[in-house]
């Protein structure tokens, strides 16, 4: 199957995908290509094995079935947030190959992370992107998500990031967060 | 940290970095060169101090790492073959020594903290010496001496080898000299404790800025020399961070921009010294204690009784020599006022740290402002809190005041009516509330400024601002009669008096003191219900006289708040008649496709920092919606509202123009100060023509055509019932006329139905659970709302654009 992104060509049947969840790390090696091709920041090695040792259920790869290779991936984690009650989901990194794109591959993803969050308690999720990307902005706006934050010059290139977040639960307003002090309850 | 990766791994060797040999400082240069150099050192200063680390930026060159290697004893005459080493030794070492000099008392300020490290500026060192030691005197002494050596051999022997650009030469490197002896001494001045040398700063300032301007033209002259600059010295000077990307600042695109302008946002640098000379040991702009701010602002603001503040006098008058025997009453009274005055002064130190926190907000990044702003109304809240207890203490040393006078004066009835009618006044909430409404307020308005907000977010915001900003416009009417009617009753006061001198106990006319209605007791927190969205703009047409004397800082405040409470309520309606017509939406399709969050939810996460406080009363959803219903108008009628309320916000900020900076006071940024209020009034003046075009808009026809038909169909069926009605009561037992059931005189049940259908006056929608959904509604094709900051950075200018676009 062709991987150029001509659109002259006539339409041949999209590559079929699937959708995994993060086993091992023999499937580390692809993830960390595609994240180093598509992110601003340089992760180390470890970086991504905080995420996938603590939260190997919070981690979803894209598989273009007929290479067998990963071309989409999501890396979460869920901790509760400082010394409050509340559980923050955080979604690190988000990447997907450019030739896939447009595919709702990167939803999906997003939905799935987002289900298994949900699931696992979180009361609201929370991620950073360059405040010029408004395509990743889009994306998450479209599930629900708004400018909570915006973070002066948050990254190594110096430029602005938006904090993005999602509140799961209604009720997740009532409870404390560090940002407001505890008042009489 | 991984290693052997290179984008990692600072330390890994990728080329011959290690075995390239080392820049000789102790060459000979020409006079061009060194203007090549001494400029880009600056460029690396520059591009330091907008955020990056030294090791990218100043110590890339060589010669500020190097500069004490420099010999002093080469002979700086020496021309043998090439030009006199004094270039090097005597007018280069000089300038890169002082420009380091400089970094250094820059970087003592920095280091402060009181920008956020990293995020807005580095201050890593990496142990290098910014000749920190060297002594100011020494370094000025160098610098002249620099400049006698050029007029004694550099400029000789640039006459003989530079031709006809010698003169222009001699110049840029002069300059050179210049800049750097007035930049050293100027950032010395300005950063000298206290702001003691402020006064001398300027003429220095004046100064560097023309020589800036002088460098910049003659930045051409200048000649590179190969490897000066090391781009690659941060391999040797370690962080625990990777290294930033960077790319340096050309010289004439920001440099010379960077010290003057303020936009775009004020670097770290200009940050740091402004909230050292607001606020440093508890001293404000270098002289005033901060207490005595805190109490001269609180003074100016709500005007208290003037005995609060006189803690020495009162003390003092009833301590020791009484002129006057005092009744035990009147003792009584000034033991309560001495305990009061503590109580003050008490709450003056408590004030401090919310006051003090909200200035140097003023002084942070932008980002960080809206952040530390949510936490800013906390304090502000809780200082309400504080301020009540002190209201409420000094009402009832006032009840004794009262009871007291009342006692003297019995007998005398006019006096006893008059003090009747003095109101309570809430000084301490007064001035609390007034500062938490402005933190609230621009706490939201940052967020349009930072983009934080979705198209589908701004009815809630400017719905909200209007809110709040309504609260404040009443507010501060509210605290200016209050003073207002003090004055007038200490003028009456003391005209009493001045009669009563003159003819004792003759008669005179009584006028009811302007008591305000909320002066009466209602405390000037309490949340009064805000004012419906559809109302007359809220006016504030001071007579000249006053405007005259309107020196009251209240006076001022007041008017501007309801200039952008008027701005803001327009914003607010043109998105409302925008929603009517379904070109933004309440439920955009996208929250509800993923079924993961909702409106409601949204809406309560935006303004939770506003959900627990005692006042104003957060505004609900449901509230929300309603407001944004305006009291079922159409767009077009919504609109000219709207219009209305541009139109007077851009009356009063005109009036605001034609005050002095004196009288406004704003001396010290007059010119920020007018060009918000002309910035302002653009968002009026744009808006109100956008509001012409909006108004022709096919779907406003549309709505404008089906309210129509609605108020047809309900003119006809309110005609009908009147009609079965007339019938019924002519069959009927006890027949009224006809006339009272149009103007709402029965009392009976079967009318009450009636009356609501014949409600609206005028003609309006239906209720918005009977309305058509907009693509029902709507033929005519969506378009987009087009925001549009360029006026303001608070308030957008909107539009419509067609989707092709």
């Amino acid at each position: 199957m062709s991987t150029g992104t001509s659109t002259s060509t006539p339409p041949t049947p999209l590559p079929p995908i699937d959708y995994v969840g993060y086993e091992s790390e023999h499937q580390l090696a692809g993830m960390m290509a595609l994240i180093e091709n598509d992110l601003s920041e340089p992760y180390s090695i470890y970086t991504y094995r905080y995420f996938l040792h603590q939260w190997p259920k919070l981690s979803f790869l894209a598989m273009d079935r007929e290479k067998n290779v990963c071309i989409g991936v999501i890396v979460c984690r869920l901790d509760f947030h400082g010394h409050s009650k509340l559980k923050r989901g955080y979604i690190a990194m988000l990447a997907v190959s450019k030739e896939y794109r447009k595919r709702k591959i990167g939803s999906t993803l997003v939905l799935m992370a987002i289900e298994s969050m949900k699931t696992a308690g979180a009361d609201e999720i929370v991620l950073e992107t360059e405040y010029t990307n408004q395509s990743a902005i889009a994306l998450y706006q479209q599930m629900g998500f708004i400018k909570d934050k915006r973070l002066y010059r948050y990254y190594l290139n110096g430029v602005d990031a938006f904090r993005l977040k999602l509140f799961c639960k209604p009720e997740a307003q009532e409870l404390p967060t560090d940002e407001v002090p505890i008042m009489s309850q | 940290m991984k290693i052997m990766d290179p984008k990692m791994d600072t330390g890994m060797i990728v080329d011959d970095y290690a075995t390239r040999p080392q820049y000789d400082v102790n060459q000979s240069i020409r006079p061009r060169n060194l203007v090549w150099i001494i400029d880009n050192i600056l460029v690396g200063q520059m591009t330091w101090l907008s955020g990056h680390a030294l090791s990218q930026t100043l110590f890339t060159s060589c010669y500020i790492l190097r500069a004490m290697e420099i010999k002093d004893d080469q002979d700086a005459t020496t021309t043998s073959s090439g030009p006199p080493i004094g270039f090097t030794n005597v007018v280069l070492k000089a300038c890169v020594i002082a420009i380091a000099k400089t970094c250094a008392l820059i970087w003592e300020e920095m280091r402060k903290g009181q920008v956020y490290e990293e995020e807005d500026f580095m201050t890593n060192k990496f142990g290098v010496s910014m000749y920190e030691s060297f002594p100011l005197s020494s370094m000025v002494a160098m610098l002249d001496q620099a400049n006698h050596w050029m007029d004694r051999t550099g400029t000789p022997w640039i006459v003989a080898h530079e031709g006809d650009d010698a003169s222009a030469v001699i110049s840029a490197v002069k300059d050179r000299i210049l800049h750097a002896r007035v930049s050293l001494l100027a950032m010395y001045q300005v950063l000298s404790p206290k702001c003691s040398q402020f006064q001398n700063a300027i003429p220095q300032l004046k100064v560097a800025r023309e020589c800036t301007e002088r460098l910049q033209e003659s930045n051409i002259l200048g000649v590179e020399i190969t490897d000066a600059f090391d781009h690659s010295i941060h391999r040797k000077l370690v962080t625990n961070t990777p290294p930033r990307a960077i790319a340096l600042l050309t010289l004439s695109e920001n440099f010379f921009i960077q010290f003057g302008a303020q936009k775009p946002s004020p670097g770290a640098f200009p940050r740091s010294v402004l909230q050292t000379v607001l606020y440093d040991d508890n001293v404000i702009m270098g002289s005033r204690p901060v207490t005595e701010v805190v109490i001269e602002v609180i003074r100016e603001t709500v005007q208290p009784l003037p005995w609060i503040f006189e803690q020495d006098s009162v003390v003092q008058a009833s301590g020791q020599l009484p002129t006057i025997q005092e009744s035990p009453e009147a003792e009584s009274i000034n033991a309560a006022k001495r305990q009061f005055q503590l109580m003050f002064a008490d709450f003056v130190d408590k004030a401090t740290k919310p006051f003090v926190d909200t200035l140097q907000i003023m002084a942070q990044n932008v980002a960080r402002q809206r952040r530390n702003l949510r936490k800013i109304v906390q304090l502000w809240e809780t200082l309400q809190e504080q301020a009540e207890m002190m209201d409420e203490g000094l009402h009832m040393i006032l009840t004794q005041i009262h009871d007291l006078e009342k006692a003297e004066s019995a007998g005398d009835e006019e006096s006893e009516e008059q003090q009747e009618e003095a109101p309570q006044p809430f000084y301490f909430v007064s001035w609390s509330y007034h500062m938490k409404l402005w933190v609230m307020e621009w706490m939201l308005l940052l967020g349009s400024e930072l983009e934080l907000y979705s198209s589908f977010e701004f009815s809630m915001i400017y719905g909200y601002c209007d809110v709040i900003m309504g609260a404040h416009a009443r507010h501060l009417r509210r605290v200016q009669s209050v003073i207002d009617g003090e004055m007038e009753r200490e003028r009456k006061k003391n005209q009493d008096k001045a009669n009563a001198a003159k003819k004792k106990k003759k008669k005179k006319k009584k006028k009811p003191v302007n008591a305000t209605p909320s002066a009466g007791g209602e405390s000037p927190s309490s949340t009064a219900p805000s004012t419906p969205v559809i109302s007359e703009p809220t006016l504030i047409t001071p007579t000249v006289e006053q405007q005259k004397k309107a020196t009251q800082v209240v006076r001022i405040q007041q008017q501007l708040v309801t200039a952008r409470l008027n701005l803001t309520r327009g914003t607010f309606l043109v998105l409302a008649a925008l929603t009517k017509t379904g070109y933004l939406s309440t439920t955009p399709a996208h929250l509800a496709s993923h079924g993961l969050n909702d409106l409601e939810t949204l809406y309560k996460q935006r303004f939770k920092a506003f959900h627990h406080l005692s006042s104003p009363e957060f505004l609900s959803f449901p509230a929300y919606l309603e407001r944004l219903e305006c009291d079922r108008l159409d767009s077009i009628d919504i609109l000219d509202y709207a219009a209305e309320f541009f139109k007077e916000a851009r009356k009063s900020l005109e009036d605001l123009q034609t005050l002095s900076a004196a009288e406004a006071r704003v001396t010290l940024c007059e010119n920020a100060w007018r060009n918000d209020l002309m910035s302002m009034i653009r968002v009026c003046i744009g808006s109100n023509v956008r509001i012409a075009g909006l108004k022709m808009d096919a779907r406003m026809i549309e709505l404008r055509r089906f309210r129509d038909e609605y108020f047809v169909q309900v003119l006809r069926a309110r005609q009908a019932q009147k009609l079965r009605h007339l019938q019924k009561k002519l069959q009927g037992p006890k027949g009224k006329k006809p006339k009272s059931a149009s103007s709402g005189e029965s009392s009976s049940s079967s009318y009450a139905l009636e009356q609501e259908q014949e409600d609206p006056l005028r003609p309006v929608l239906p209720p918005p659970g009977q309305m058509p959904s907009p693509s029902e509604l709507f033929k005519s094709p969506r378009k987009n709302v087009v925001f549009d900051w360029k006026y303001h950075l608070w308030w957008p200018v909107i539009e419509l654009q067609d989707t092709t676009h």
